[in-house]
């Protein structure tokens, strides 16, 4: 059981992948909501400033760095409330500080292993209760 | 025979119309039929991978036992889905979940299911057979023996599949002869060969001294063709090969096809061999060819070498723009180099200024 429950909201295109991320996170006791498209996703953060949103770079719609973009850009949208891990198999160095420079607060190349996603998230989160 | 068309003529034309219409009828229903039945596909098979993805998350987290996902294999659409499905979750686990995966991919019922097909005369069943044999733990050794024979085979898909599970289960000797037939079969993609390689090497040894020296061969091989060889090359800095240069150096002469030399100058200005720079200033930043040139001029502002200076500037006015491109990005790299100056060396100022800004903004120097 986590030890707050999270609002988190998970947008990825490969089902299995985000099939096997909301199972875990559910099991920890937080709220999950998957959304697989770009846009519906950016509607749906901006309605509801989710605690913590697992990012795919691509995406069908709109790729996950514009919607960073889109929120940074958005005066009625506070991003420092949201914790953003981005997902993507764009390894760069270009890509990870891109993402960095959007707001995200980690950054996970795929494929990549549950037990260092959970485990990078769980920090993220606990940062965020410390801050 | 005028008379007679004269006296039918309406029902000559009513007729004609009549079939006319059948046919149109038919192709209609034919065509709404065939996009029903292929979309009622496309549905069951995603309600197919909801439900089996559901339970497979499941049992690979300790939530459902392997009966339980057995149970809900009954058909080959199950067991294709089933597969998809663990390709895509195997490289996320670790440990006991892996472990579990890995006890699916090896019930009885599953392994019986892809042996029949491997047995099957079909292309993409025997294809598929062979991928899920290269997920096995082990498979018996005349299967392996078929699998290499296999991977001769004219048709990429199984060519490719069958390498696969040659290179997940095979001896160095059988590896090597598999990618050997692979690189020989033109129809295999360049993007597949670049993957099989990629599992010749995870595969491989701590150090990949052998699976080095396999590659090495191949390049060398009369009968693989220059832009395999290239690939071969590009492979190897992939991969991470550093001590391919010994090999690298000793392959290299200025003779080879353009689409050879090209690699070899990315790859050895990139291993640091500043050797090959009398090369590039005399020979090949003065090619035909200009993807050659564009190499000459990549590794040159690589080295930054100030003799190198003059000739980056002569490739400032070459005739293509990726060259001009290279020059240009070349010299931006240059301390000593006054950027602005640049404009009275070339044939196009405007052009520079683009290029520039563009270098500029992608080095992120600008601004």
């Amino acid at each position: 059981m986590a030890d707050k429950k999270k609002n988190i909201l998970v947008v990825e295109d490969e089902k299995m992948t985000a099939r096997l991320i909301v199972y875990r996170l559910k099991s920890l006791g937080h709220d999950v909501l998957h959304i697989e498209d770009g846009v519906d996703a950016l509607k749906w953060i901006k309605e509801n400033s989710p605690d913590v949103i697992v990012l795919d770079v691509m995406l069908p719609g709109m790729s996950g760095f514009e919607i960073l973009e889109n929120l940074r850009d958005d005066d009625e949208f506070d991003l420092s409330n949201t914790r953003v891990l981005m997902l993507s198999t764009k390894s760069r160095a270009e890509d990870i500080s891109r993402g960095f420079g959007l707001g995200a607060v980690e950054y996970l190349p795929k494929p990549f292993k549950m037990d260092e996603f959970l485990l990078r998230l769980q920090r993220i989160m606990a940062e965020n209760e410390s801050t | 025979m005028i008379e007679l068309i004269n006296d039918h003529a309406f029902s000559f034309i009513y007729y004609v119309l009549l079939v006319m219409a059948a046919l149109t009828l038919f192709v209609l229903v034919t065509t709404v039929i065939s996009r029903w039945y292929s979309e009622r596909r496309t549905y069951r098979r995603e309600l197919l991978e909801e439900e089996l993805g559901e339970k497979i998350v499941s049992y690979v987290s300790g939530d459902l036992s392997l009966e339980e996902v057995q149970n809900s294999l009954h058909n080959r659409l199950d067991y294709q889905v089933m597969l998809k499905l663990v390709y895509k979750l195997e490289k996320s686990l670790e440990g006991v979940e892996e472990k579990r995966l890995q006890e699916l991919m090896e019930v009885e019922a599953t392994r019986d299911h892809f042996l029949k097909r491997f047995k099957s005369d079909d292309v993409i069943l025997k294809a598929k057979a062979c991928l899920y044999m290269s997920r096995r733990k082990s498979i018996q050794k005349e299967s392996v023996r078929e699998m290499v024979k296999l991977s001769a085979s004219r048709e990429p898909i199984l060519a490719y599949a069958a390498a696969t599970a040659v290179i997940a289960h095979g001896s160095m000797g059988q590896k090597a002869t598999a990618l050997r037939s692979v690189l020989y079969n033109r129809e295999i993609s360049r993007m597949a060969i670049g993957d099989l390689f990629v599992k010749f090497s995870r595969y491989g040894e701590e150090y990949h001294i052998r699976e080095m020296e396999v590659i090495s061969a191949m390049i060398e091989d009369p009968k693989v063709v220059p832009e395999r060889k290239a690939i071969l090359i590009r492979i190897f800095d992939e991969l991470e090969y550093y001590h391919s240069l010994e090999f690298l150096l000793e392959y290299y002469r200025p003779d080879h096809p353009p689409v050879v030399m090209k690699a070899l100058i990315n790859l050895l200005a990139k291993f640091g061999v500043e050797e090959i720079l009398p090369d590039i200033h005399q020979n090949f930043s003065v090619s035909n060819d200009p993807e050659i040139r564009k190499a000459a001029a990549d590794a040159m502002g690589f080295f930054k070498k100030e003799e190198s200076i003059p000739v980056l500037k002569r490739l400032l006015n070459d005739a293509d723009y990726r060259v001009r491109y290279a020059a240009a990005s070349g010299l931006a790299g240059y301390d000593q180099v006054d950027l602005m100056g640049l404009r009275n060396e070339v044939s196009d100022p405007e052009e520079l200024d683009k290029l520039m800004g563009e270098i500029l903004a992608e080095k992120g120097w600008g601004g």
